[in-house]
């Protein structure tokens, strides 16, 4: 019998000490030096709402210290991150299926039908404008790190690069995916290398500018698993380590890849986790924090909890027993 | 695909006669063979044939005569496809622009297996009939090909950036209910991706008896910064206006109805049009008005309508 995982996203912010973990229909804030809790939006053990609302998708945006986030109610809801309140909150047209701020400080959304909508967070009335449309569901956006290029990527395969805020005109496609796309990530130590994944068995790197596909990484998935199952959860990356993290959905380890030379990225590390691996995160030294499935609360039946760290010593990377960083989170008493 | 057609199914099965044209080559196939329900559900999943990128196509299959195949000897022309026919039906647009630009490549996408089967069965008779003529020699056929494709899913997967130059939409599938709409083949979503694949100053025919199908397409491609409408004083000379208003299957039995025609063409800009500053395109579905726009358009049953 499986129960809600009580953390299912993770969300370091760029510029602070500050990890957001999402569970059900709460955020909460850790401080990622000291272990504290430094928010809460909600009574974690307080009874969940019925029907039950889950905040699946997170974006931040840096100049009005907003993040917002998407639920699977359709709600857009924005939380200021310095008092860790809602301060907006409007309705999607459709339940998004990702979001994103723009680089003009706009919510966009990318949902199932494949429409992509900007909506201004602090407008809880204004219409939606349509930007672009895939033809299939919207797995995954991002925009170039000159805010001049939106890359957008969907179920059929598909990874479109279009201008914005001109977004009708497109600039071209990386064309390579055998199966669905599910994550992209845009290396922020090499802006023109765009790195994507879904159900093949191996991560893309292009060049996006020119869909010129640089490198295939060979993603490591057991040999005696239905090849069907494979689906990439996520993808981050260190600027300073130059290191990519990512997940692979129901397996229990974290792989590590060695971006030094971006253009030739080399398999670094396994890191065995022992539990179904949900997200992962850096934080700023490099440290890897973990939120697991199917895990146990700290104190109850050994030392498995909901947050794992691994810290980085060198080269290395190892989970510390008894971690005191991830103890109060770990300790929470949590809703079902 | 025309008004009445839309409305009305067809009626029970044929009956099982063979079709014969294959016993003797050349022999052109007849239409009863090959008929199929109009409607089709571009949104599910056909078990389409579809290269990673258009670069991986094998294009020797098609075009015989401009393309060798793998292992033989003969050169290619070195040409592209440049002509689209989206919703091809049963090839009539093929086979009368086929001479009239002999040494341009055509390709009409046809999502429905019978009809893709006929147009495929008709064009082999045809090159057949006409093998003496020379490869861009009018009437030779070589020219033209059917595709069995989703045109709205898979386009890029076919023609590279402004490969095309010109695009036609002859009496697209008018989707009557508004929950149907973001099925149309023209959308504002999709010019964007017609746009791409039409090079700067390609032109895009659209035809139809559906009058509001008509006032959709034309609405949003005037609200689509890359097209411009082309007055009808402007298409005088273009050979290829009479042959999309009369030389389909569907525009004859228009004429034969005494319906309207509506024509509508578009040329794709260089550059966006000045419409000052642009704030996107107005959805299609509206916040909380979800009873007519519900369900997944991906898990809609083929034939809903």
């Amino acid at each position: 019998m499986s129960h809600t995982p009580p953390f299912h996203r993770l969300l370091h912010l760029p510029h602070d000490d500050l990890l957001v973990l999402l569970h059900l229909d709460t955020v909460v804030v850790l401080n990622t030096t000291t272990g504290k809790i430094v928010a809460k939006t909600k009574d974690l053990s307080a009874p969940s709402t019925k029907p039950l609302t889950v905040y699946r998708w997170l974006a931040f945006d840096q100049s009005t210290n907003t993040l917002a986030i998407a639920a699977d109610n359709k709600e857009l809801a924005c939380f200021d991150a310095t008092k860790w309140e809602k301060v907006h909150t409007r309705e999607s047209i459709k339940r998004a299926n990702c979001v994103s701020f723009s680089p003009d400080g706009k919510l966009i959304i990318g949902d199932k039908f494949g429409d992509v909508y900007s909506v201004k967070r602090d407008d809880a009335e204004g219409q939606e404008s349509l930007i672009l449309g895939h033809v299939s569901m919207l797995t995954d956006l991002v925009f170039s790190q000159d805010g001049k290029f939106i890359i957008t990527a969907d179920r059929d395969e598909k990874i479109r690069v279009s201008h914005y805020p001109l977004a009708y005109d497109v600039e071209g496609f990386c064309l390579g995916h055998r199966s669905y796309v599910s994550k992209l990530h845009l290396l922020p130590f090499a802006s023109d290398i765009l790195l994507s994944g879904g159900g093949d068995p191996a991560i893309l790197s292009w060049d996006w500018q020119t869909g010129q596909i640089i490198q295939k990484i060979d993603l490591d998935f057991p040999s005696e698993a239905d090849p069907k199952s494979l689906a990439l959860t996520s993808i981050h990356s260190h600027s300073t380590t130059k290191l990519i993290a990512v997940t692979l959905e129901s397996q229990p380890y974290v792989l590590l890849y060695d971006a030094a030379d971006p253009r030739d990225v080399k398999f670094r590390e396994k890191v065995e986790v022992g539990t179904e691996v949900l997200d992962c995160e850096f934080d700023r030294e490099g440290n890897l924090w973990v939120v697991v499935g199917g895990g146990k609360g700290v104190g109850v039946e050994g030392v498995e909890g909901w947050v794992r760290r691994w810290r980085r010593e060198g080269e290395k990377f190892t989970e510390q027993k008894d971690d005191p960083l991830v103890a109060e989170l770990n300790a929470l008493k949590l809703s079902q | 695909m025309s008004a009445a057609d839309a409305i009305t199914k067809l009626q029970g099965k044929r009956p099982l006669e063979e079709d014969t044209s294959e016993l003797t080559p050349g022999k052109l196939p007849q239409k009863k063979y090959f008929r199929q329900r109009a409607h089709a559900n571009p949104f599910s999943d056909h078990q389409l044939d579809y290269p990673v990128q258009p670069s991986d196509y094998d294009w020797s299959k098609h075009y015989p005569a401009h393309f060798p195949a793998a292992g033989t000897n003969g050169e290619a022309s070195g040409k592209e496809v440049e002509f689209a026919d989206i919703g091809c039906g049963y090839g009539g647009l093929l086979i009368a622009l086929s001479p009239l630009f002999p040494s341009t490549l055509m390709l009409g996408m046809e999502i429905r297996v019978k009809v893709e089967e006929y147009v495929e069965k008709r064009i082999q008779a045809l090159r057949s009939q006409n093998d003496s003529k020379g490869r861009d020699e009018a009437e030779s056929y070589q020219n033209i090909s059917v595709s069995r494709m989703n045109a709205m899913k898979f386009m890029p997967n076919f023609f590279k950036k402004g490969q095309l130059s010109k695009l036609f939409f002859l009496f697209p599938d008018p989707h009557f209910k508004k929950k149907k709409h973001k099925a149309r083949i023209v959308t504002s979503t999709l010019l964007a991706e017609y746009a791409y694949v039409l090079r700067p100053n390609g032109i895009l025919y659209t035809v139809t008896d559906v009058r509001d199908l008509h006032l959709w397409m034309v609405k949003h491609l005037d609200e689509h910064p890359l097209f411009e409408r082309i007055p009808e004083e402007d298409l005088r000379d273009d050979p290829c206006v009479p042959c999309v208003m009369g030389e389909t299957e569907e525009g004859k039995k228009v004429e034969r109805n005494k319906g309207d025609k509506f024509l509508a063409v578009y040329r794709r800009l260089e550059k966006g049009k000045e419409l000052g500053e642009w704030k996107g395109f107005k959805p299609i579905f509206e916040v909380g008005k979800d009873k007519d726009g519900e369900g997944d358009g991906e898990e809609e049953e083929a034939g809903d309508d």
